[in-house]
C-alpha cells in the first residue's frame, strides 16, 4: 500500500509546479506499484488489512483490500495513468486557465478513487467519496465560462446522492452500531435501498443520470474520459459491494432488471439522437451502465432461481463489461479530445471527412466503434456474449419467472445492441466519412503522435481482450471464485472464448491476406463520386446526424422529449427554411426545474431584505437574536 | 384480387415472340430505297433537316417525316423495315440506286455478348426517344431477354446511350456521365437528334463537341427510334448468337 | 369565339395602363394564358375567360424595372422570371427572381444557380439530376430535408433549352412540322396542332380533316395517360399494372402507327389539314381496337384502384390545394384534379360540332391525378368513337395555306394531354413571322410539384413527379 500511495502523493508536487508531463510519469510509476499490490491481492490469498485507531467518533478503522476492490483497483491503475498522460498532451494542444489547480485536483481525484477502495469504514469511505466528488467537480470546471452551470448541476446531484449514502450509513449505524462496511451482509432493507440509490447517482442509473450528458461535454477530454470510464465505476463498486454479500428476492431483482433495461434503453436512444460527440458518449456510458446492470441482474436471477450457470455467466459478463467499458469509453473520450483539438468543435454536423485528415484517430475511433457496438474483435462482444449465454442458459431451467425475465432481457439487449450500433455507425460516419461540413473541419489536421499514444495503448488493450476473450476472463476469475459461484460455467465460457479466438484469428488472417493480395494486384482507380452529372456538389448534400437516425427516431418519439425550433417553408414562394431540435431530459424538465424554480421563488420572497443598507442588516441580526433568545428561553 | 385475375386473363400474352424478326405495320417508314434517278436537289428542297446532298440521303439526318416520299413516291421509298442501325456514321449514307441495309462489322470483342448495361443520358431530347428507349424494356419488346438492361448509375453501365441533340446546358453533364462509366465502354447514339442534331442542328444552343472526342459504336436512326430498331441495333452490336 | 384567334395589330399601351388593365382583368376573373416579351421591345399578356380572349400589349417598362405583379397575382411568377432572364426586365418584389434556363445572355451558368439554402446544420440537401436514374429528361431537383421529410423543394430546369422559338423563325415557318412535333415529343400532336392552328389563323384558312385531328389528339391523350398509369404502378411496385398499362399503350400507339407511320403521331398533321387520312378499313380496325382498349383499361383500373397497397400510397400523397392551383394559374390534369373546372376543349373549342364537358377530381392528391387520368382515357375513347362516326373518308386531306395576314397576331389554344398549350405568332407588315411563342402547360405546372412535396416523404417524390408527369423539354424549349 505504502509505496504506491506515496508515489501518487508525490505526484501532487509536480502538479503544483505545473509540470504535467512529470505529473503523468509519476502517475504511471505509482500506478505500476499500486497495481502490483492489487494483482497480488487478486491472485494470491493474503489479504492485507490495516487497523487504524482514530479518535471518536471514527474509532477503529479497518483499511484493506478484498478481491472486489482489488479488481476495481486494477481497472483504476490501468485507466488513470493513461488518462493523466493523455491529459498532459491534451492540455498542451488545448491549453486552459488554472493548470496548477487543475493538475492538483486531478491528482486528488485519482488518489481519492484509489483510497476509496481501501476503506472499510463508512465514515472514511464517505469522506473520500466527497473528496472524489468535489475534486472531480473542480476538474470539470477547468474552463469556467463554459462549464460552470453544468458542473454545478453535477456537484449538486452528487451531493444529493451523498445525502442518500449518509442516510443509508447512518441508519445502518443506528441499527448495527458499527461503521464497518463488512457488516453489510444480510443488511436491513431500508438502508440498503438508500445506499443503492446513493451509488446509482454516481453510476448514472436512470433516473439519476441527468448530470452525465451535461457535465461531460463541457469537461476537458481527459477528465470526461476518467470520469466516464473510471469514476462512475466507483458507484458501481458500491453497488457490487452490496450485491456480492447480500441475497435478493425476485421482486427486487425484477426492479433492478427494470431499472437496468430502462437505463440502457434511455442511454442508447439519446446517444443515437445526440449530434454532440461527447454528449453521445456520455449517454452511451449510461447505456453501458444499464448493460452492466442487466448482467448483474442476470447473475442475481441465476442465484435466486438456482441456475448456477446463469449466475456465473451473468456476473462474469457484468464484470467483464465493467473492465472493457473502462477501456473503450476512455479511448472514445480521448478521441473526442483529438477531434476538438483538430477542429475546435464537437458537433458532428460541423464535422465530416476527418478520416482523410486524421487517419490515425479515425482508425482508433473505428476500433472503438467496434468495441462499443459489441461487434467481434471489439471487447464488448466478449462481455455481452457472456451475458447473452447467461440469459440463454435460463431457458434450460424449469423456472418460469427466470425464463420470462430472460426472454424479455434477451429482446431488450438485442434491441439496445442494434440501437448502439446505429448510434456509433452514425457518429463514425458523420464525423469521419464524407466531406467536411464546415471550414474548421476542413482545416483539421492529425494530432501529434504523443496524443495518440494512450489511445494506441487502449486500442491494443481492446483488441487483445476482444480477440482473446480469455485474457479478460482470467482477470475476473478470482472474483467469481471469491463470490463462490459455480466454476463449471466459467470453464464452458473459457472453452467458447478459445474457439472464438481461433475463428477470429482465421478470419482476420484471411481478410489480411485478401487485403494484401488486392493491394498488390489491383490498381486503385480514384474518380469523383457520381453526382447525377451535377458539377457543384456541396457538403450540405450529405446526411446529417439528424437525418441518419430520423426514420428510427420517428418511431422512438414517445420516449424522447424533443424541443423543436422550426421555420417552415410557407407560402407559394418560401424564403426561409430552418430547423433545429434538442432533446430534453424529462427528469430534468419535470422534477429538477420545477423544484429549482420553486426554491428560486421562495428565496426570492426574501430578496427585499438584501437592500444594501447596514442599519437594516443590523436590524435583521437583532431580530434574529431576539427570536433565538425567545426560542431558547421559551423551551427551557 | 378477382378483378386483377380477370384483367390479366383478358390481357393475354403481349410479348413479341422474336423482336429481331418481328413483322411491323406496312405504314412504318423504315429502311429507304433511293431511286437511281432521284432528283436530289428537288428532294433536298423538301427536306426540313437537309438530309439530302449530292451523295444521296443521310439517314443520320433524316427525321422520317415523309415529306419527300409523299411528293415523290417514285424517287424514294421507305420500306417497313426497322433494321435501321449501323455501327458507323458512313454506313448511314445512301447513294442513289441503293437500298439501305443495316451494317454491323463482326464484333471484335466478346465482352458484351451476354450482358449489356446501358445508361441513358437525355441531352436536349424531346422525350420521344426516351419514351421509346423505355418502351424497349416493356413487356412487348422486352430487350431484357437478350441481357440488355438500362441501369440507374453510370458506374454499373457498359454503354452510354445518348438521346437528344446535346444542349449546351447538358454538355458538361454528359461528359461527366461518360467519365463516370468504367472502361471498357461504348457510346450509342439513339435517334436523329443524337446522330446529327436533327431538327435542332441549326440552333446555337447546342454544344456537340463531346461527339468530336468520342466516336460512337452504334448509330440508331429514327425520329423517334422505334423500340424494335433499338433492340435490333444493340443485339446486333453485342454479336450474340 | 373561334380558335384559332386572329388579332389585327393590337394597340400598344403605356406600361402603367397595361399593368392597370392587367390587374383589372385578373380581378374580374380572367385567367392568365401567357405573358411574354418580344425582341421588338414589347410585352404581351394573353388572358382568357370562358372563350373570351384578350391580348394586351405594352412597351417595356421604363428603365426595364417595375414592381412585380407576382406579389398580387402569383400566376405571373414564372413569366416574370422569364422576362427577367430573356430581356433583363426586373420585377421588384418578386420573391424568386432567378433565371429559368441557363446559358442565355450574361447570366451565370447552372452551377452558380442561387438555390434557397438553409443555415441549419440539422437539415441536409439532396441534389438529384440532371442525369436521373431512370430514362427521363434532365432537370435538377434540390431538396432541403429533415431526415426523410422534405422541408422544401426547388426545381431547376433549363437543361433542355434548345432555342425552339428562335428556330421556328429560321427558314420557312410552314415547313417546321418536325420542329413543332419535337417541342415535346410526348405531346407531338398537341404542339403540332397548336402550331397548325396558328399558321391557319394567320392565313385565314379553314383546315380540312378536323375529325382526324381530333382522333389524333385523343389517341395521344389515351396513350400518354396509360404511360403515366404504367409508371405510377411501377413506382408503387404494382408490377401487373406497370406491364398491362404499358402493353395497352403499345396497342394504342400502334394504331397511330398504322395510320401515319409514327407511334407518336409525328408527320400526321400539317397546316391546312392532315397528311394521312383514316380509311374506312382503318376506321373499323381502330374502333374495334378502341373497344378492346376500353374493356381492358376498365378492368385494369378497377383492379388498380381497388388494390389497398396502391391506395395506401396514392391517397393523401402530394396534395395540391385548390387555392394554390388557382393562384398559380395552373392548368390541365394538375388543376383539374384539384377541383378547377377548366379544359381548353371546353373553354376554347375548335368546333361546336362535338359537345364536351371537362372532368374534375377534388382531392388534389396522387390518387386524384391517377383517377382523373383513368376517367379521361374513357372520355377520350368516347371522343374517338364519336369522331370516327363523323369521319368522312372521301374528304379532302388538306387545303393549301393562303398568305399570312400582315401585322397580326394569331393564337392557337389546344388541350394537350398535360393541359393547355398556347402558341402565338406575330407577322410583320410584309406578312413575315416576327416572333413565335410557345407555352407548354408544364412551364407553370412545375411549381405545383415543388409545393406538394413540402412535408412529404422524399420517397414519395417519384409518385408525385409521375402523377403530374410534366415535360422538361416543353418547359425549357
Amino acid at each position: 500500500m505504502s509505496i504506491g500511495f506515496i508515489i501518487l502523493f508525490l505526484g501532487l508536487i509536480p502538479a503544483l509546479w505545473k509540470r504535467s508531463g512529470l505529473f503523468s510519469i509519476v502517475w504511471l510509476m505509482g500506478s505500476g506499484f499500486i497495481a502490483f499490490e492489487y494483482l497480488e491481492v487478486l491472485y494470491s490469498r493474503n489479504v492485507q488489512d490495516y487497523l487504524l485507531l482514530f479518535p471518536d467518533p471514527i474509532g477503529t478503522a479497518n483499511i484493506g483490500l478484498n478481491k472486489l476492490s482489488a479488481f476495481f483497483g486494477v481497472i483504476f491503475s490501468i485507466g488513470l495513468p493513461l488518462g493523466m498522460l493523455y491529459g498532459h498532451f491534451y492540455l498542451k494542444e488545448h491549453p486552459g486557465p488554472g493548470l496548477r489547480s487543475h493538475l492538483f485536483w486531478l491528482g486528488l481525484l485519482g488518489l481519492s478513487m484509489h483510497g476509496l477502495l481501501w476503506m472499510r469504514h463508512s465514515l472514511l469511505f464517505l469522506m473520500l467519496w466527497e473528496v472524489m466528488s468535489i475534486s472531480s467537480f473542480l476538474c470539470v470546471i477547468q474552463d469556467r465560462s463554459a462549464s460552470l452551470k453544468a458542473a454545478l448541476n453535477y456537484i449538486i446531484t452528487m451531493q444529493i446522492g451523498a445525502g442518500f449514502l449518509i442516510a443509508g450509513f447512518g441508519l445502518l449505524y443506528l441499527q448495527t452500531g458499527s461503521f464497518d462496511l463488512s457488516t453489510l451482509a444480510a443488511m436491513p432493507r431500508l438502508p440498503m435501498y438508500l445506499l443503492m440509490i446513493g451509488f446509482a447517482f454516481k453510476a448514472g442509473f436512470v433516473p439519476f443520470s441527468s448530470w452525465l450528458p451535461q457535465a461531460h461535454p463541457v469537461a476537458p477530454a481527459h477528465v470526461s474520459g476518467i470520469m466516464s470510464a473510471m469514476m462512475i465505476k466507483a458507484g458501481l463498486y458500491g453497488i457490487l459491494v452490496i450485491i456480492s454479500i447480500n441475497s435478493f428476492n425476485l421482486r427486487e431483482i425484477a426492479i433492478f432488471c427494470l431499472i437496468s433495461v430502462v437505463t440502457a434503453f434511455w442511454g442508447v436512444i439519446h446517444a443515437m439522437i445526440s449530434s454532440n460527440v461527447k454528449k453521445a458518449l456520455a449517454f452511451s456510458s449510461i447505456e453501458n451502465m444499464g448493460i452492466i446492470g442487466i448482467g448483474l441482474s442476470v447473475g442475481l436471477l441465476g442465484l435466486d432461481a438456482g441456475i448456477p450457470m446463469m449466475a456465473t455467466l451473468g456476473f462474469a459478463g457484468a464484470l467483464l463489461h465493467t473492465f472493457f467499458h473502462s477501456l473503450f469509453k476512455a479511448l472514445l473520450f480521448y478521441l473526442s479530445g483529438n477531434i476538438l483539438c483538430a477542429s475546435h468543435t464537437l458537433e458532428a454536423d460541423q464535422l465530416g471527412g476527418l478520416a482523410k485528415a486524421m487517419p490515425r484517430s479515425a482508425a482508433c475511433f473505428l476500433i472503438g466503434t467496434f468495441a462499443i457496438s459489441a461487434l467481434p474483435i471489439g471487447n464488448a462482444f466478449i462481455s455481452e456474449f457472456s451475458i447473452y449465454t447467461g440469459l440463454l442458459s435460463a431457458m434450460a431451467a424449469h423456472d418460469l419467472p427466470a425464463i420470462v425475465i430472460s426472454v424479455v432481457l434477451l429482446a431488450a439487449m438485442a434491441f439496445i445492441g442494434a440501437l448502439a450500433l446505429i448510434a456509433f455507425a452514425k457518429l463514425f460516419g458523420i464525423i469521419f466519412l464524407g466531406e467536411p461540413r464546415s471550414e474548421q473541419a476542413t482545416k483539421a489536421r492529425e494530432c501529434p503522435r504523443g496524443m495518440c499514444l494512450p489511445q494506441v495503448v487502449l486500442v491494443a488493450g481492446i483488441l487483445l481482450t476482444g480477440i482473446f476473450g480469455n485474457v479478460g476472463l482470467r482477470f475476473v476469475k478470482p472474483l467469481l471464485r471469491w463470490m463462490q459461484l459455480d466454476m463449471s460455467g466459467y470453464i464452458g465460457l473459457r472453452n467458447t472464448f478459445s474457439q472464438i479466438s481461433i475463428v477470429l484469428g482465421i478470419v482476420l488472417l484471411v481478410f489480411g491476406l485478401l487485403y494484401l493480395i488486392r493491394k498488390l494486384c489491383v490498381k486503385d482507380i480514384v474518380s469523383p463520386t457520381w453526382g447525377c452529372g451535377y458539377h457543384k456538389p456541396s457538403p450540405r448534400m450529405q446526411y446529417t446526424s439528424l437525418a441518419f437516425v430520423h426514420p428510427l427516431s420517428y418511431f422512438l418519439k414517445p420516449f424522447i422529449l424533443i424541443k423543436k425550433e422550426r421555420i417552415k417553408a410557407e407560402g407559394l414562394f418560401a424564403r426561409e427554411v430552418e430547423y433545429a431540435e434538442h432533446s430534453e431530459d424529462p427528469f430534468w424538465k419535470c422534477i429538477v426545474e420545477p423544484v429549482s424554480k420553486a426554491l428560486n421563488w421562495f428565496f426570492g420572497l426574501f430578496s427585499g431584505m438584501h437592500n444594501g443598507r447596514t442599519d437594516a442588516y443590523i436590524a435583521w441580526c437583532v431580530g434574529f437574536l431576539i427570536v433565538v433568545l425567545v426560542w431558547v428561553l421559551g423551551f427551557k | 384480387m378477382f378483378e386483377l385475375i380477370k384483367a390479366r386473363l383478358r390481357h393475354g400474352y403481349q410479348a413479341i415472340p422474336n423482336p429481331l424478326q418481328a413483322q411491323i405495320n406496312p405504314a412504318f417508314p423504315g429502311c429507304p430505297f433511293l431511286a437511281a434517278d432521284a432528283d436530289l436537289p428537288a428532294l433536298a428542297a423538301l427536306c426540313p433537316t437537309g438530309a439530302f446532298s449530292e451523295k444521296g440521303l443521310d439517314l443520320g439526318k433524316c427525321t422520317f417525316c415523309g415529306a419527300c416520299q409523299r411528293k415523290y413516291p417514285e424517287m424514294i421509298d421507305f420500306k417497313p423495315d426497322f433494321r435501321l442501325a449501323s455501327d458507323s456514321r458512313e454506313a448511314l449514307y445512301i447513294a442513289p440506286g441503293t437500298q439501305y441495309q443495316a451494317r454491323f462489322a463482326s464484333p471484335n470483342t466478346k465482352l458484351f455478348q451476354r450482358s449489356f448495361a446501358l445508361r441513358n443520358v437525355s441531352a436536349g431530347g424531346c422525350n420521344a426517344c426516351e419514351l421509346e428507349l423505355g418502351a424497349s424494356t416493356n413487356v412487348n419488346f422486352d430487350m431484357g431477354r437478350y441481357g440488355i438492361e438500362i441501369v440507374a448509375s453510370p458506374r454499373h453501365a457498359d454503354a452510354l446511350i445518348l438521346t437528344g441533340p446535346i444542349s449546351r446546358s447538358m454538355a458538361e453533364a454528359l461528359a461527366e456521365t461518360w467519365k463516370a462509366i468504367p472502361a471498357p465502354k461504348c457510346l450509342i447514339l439513339c435517334g436523329c437528334c443524337a446522330i446529327s442534331g436533327g431538327v435542332f442542328a441549326p440552333s446555337v444552343q447546342l454544344d456537340r463537341s463531346f461527339l468530336a472526342h468520342w466516336p460512337a459504336s452504334i448509330y440508331i436512326p429514327g425520329c423517334p427510334t422505334h423500340p424494335l430498331s433499338i433492340v435490333h441495333a444493340i443485339h446486333s452490336f453485342m454479336g450474340a448468337k | 369565339m373561334a380558335n384559332p384567334i386572329l388579332i389585327q395589330s393590337p394597340d400598344q399601351l403605356e406600361f402603367t395602363t397595361f399593368t392597370q388593365k392587367l390587374r383589372e382583368l385578373m380581378q374580374s376573373g380572367y385567367t392568365l394564358l401567357h405573358c411574354f416579351g418580344s425582341d421588338e421591345g414589347l410585352m404581351y399578356a394573353l388572358l382568357g375567360k370562358s372563350g373570351d380572349v384578350q391580348l394586351l400589349c405594352s412597351t417595356f417598362p421604363p428603365g426595364k424595372e417595375y414592381s412585380a405583379l407576382t406579389v398580387d397575382f402569383p400566376a405571373f411568377s414564372m413569366y416574370e422570371r422569364s422576362l427577367y432572364e430573356d430581356y433583363g426586365i426586373r420585377a421588384w418584389g418578386h420573391p424568386q427572381l432567378k433565371v429559368l434556363k441557363a446559358f442565355t445572355d450574361d447570366h451565370a451558368d447552372h452551377n452558380d444557380y442561387n438555390f434557397l439554402a438553409s443555415e441549419s446544420p440539422a437539415l441536409h440537401e439532396v441534389g438529384v439530376g440532371p442525369v436521373h436514374a431512370g430514362v427521363i429528361e434532365p432537370g435538377h431537383f434540390r431538396f432541403i430535408c429533415r431526415g426523410e421529410i422534405v422541408e422544401h423543394l426547388e426545381i431547376k430546369l433549363g437543361y433542355q433549352h434548345r432555342g425552339v422559338e428562335r428556330l421556328m423563325l429560321k427558314g420557312d415557318i410552314r415547313t417546321k412540322n418536325c420542329l413543332a412535333e419535337s417541342i415535346a415529343g410526348d405531346t407531338s400532336i398537341g404542339h403540332a396542332l397548336a402550331w397548325c392552328l396558328v399558321l391557319e389563323g394567320l392565313a385565314g384558312t379553314k383546315a380540312a380533316g378536323f375529325h382526324t385531328r381530333m382522333i389524333a389528339l385523343e389517341l395521344e391523350r389515351i396513350a400518354m395517360h396509360l404511360s403515366v398509369l404504367s409508371a405510377l404502378s411501377a413506382d408503387v411496385a404494382y408490377i401487373m399494372g406497370q406491364n398491362m398499362f404499358a402493353a395497352l399503350r403499345t396497342t394504342v400507339i400502334n394504331s397511330s402507327l398504322a395510320i401515319c407511320g409514327s407511334r407518336f403521331g409525328k408527320r400526321w398533321l400539317t397546316p391546312g389539314g392532315v397528311n394521312y387520312s383514316i380509311s374506312k378499313a382503318q376506321a373499323d380496325t381502330l374502333s374495334k381496337t378502341m373497344e378492346e382498349v376500353r374493356i381492358q383499361v376498365t378492368d385494369c383500373c378497377e383492379a388498380l384502384f381497388n388494390s389497398s397497397s396502391v391506395l395506401s400510397r396514392f391517397d393523401d400523397t402530394g396534395i395540391l390545394k385548390i387555392q394554390d392551383a388557382l393562384a398559380l394559374g395552373l392548368t390541365g390534369i394538375t388543376a383539374k384534379s384539384s377541383g378547377i373546372f377548366t379544359d381548353a376543349r371546353m373553354d376554347y373549342p375548335l368546333s361546336d360540332e362535338i359537345s364536351f364537358t371537362a372532368l374534375c377530381e377534388n382531392s388534389g392528391d396522387v390518387w386524384a391525378r391517377a383517377h382523373l387520368r383513368y376517367r379521361e382515357i374513357i372520355q377520350s375513347l368516347d371522343l374517338v368513337s364519336r369522331n370516327l362516326e363523323r369521319l368522312d373518308p372521301s374528304a379532302q386531306l388538306c387545303v393549301a395555306l393562303e398568305d399570312f395576314a400582315p401585322d397580326s397576331i394569331a393564337c392557337g389554344i389546344v388541350e394537350g394531354y398535360r393541359g393547355r398549350i398556347v402558341h402565338l405568332c406575330k407577322t410583320d407588315p410584309a406578312g413575315k413571322p416576327l416572333w413565335y411563342k410557345i407555352l407548354d402547360p408544364s412551364f407553370t405546372n412545375w411549381q405545383a410539384l415543388a409545393l406538394v412535396m413540402r412535408n412529404g416523404q422524399i420517397s414519395d417524390f417519384p409518385i408525385c413527379n409521375k402523377s403530374f408527369d410534366l415535360s422538361y423539354s416543353g418547359s425549357d424549349l
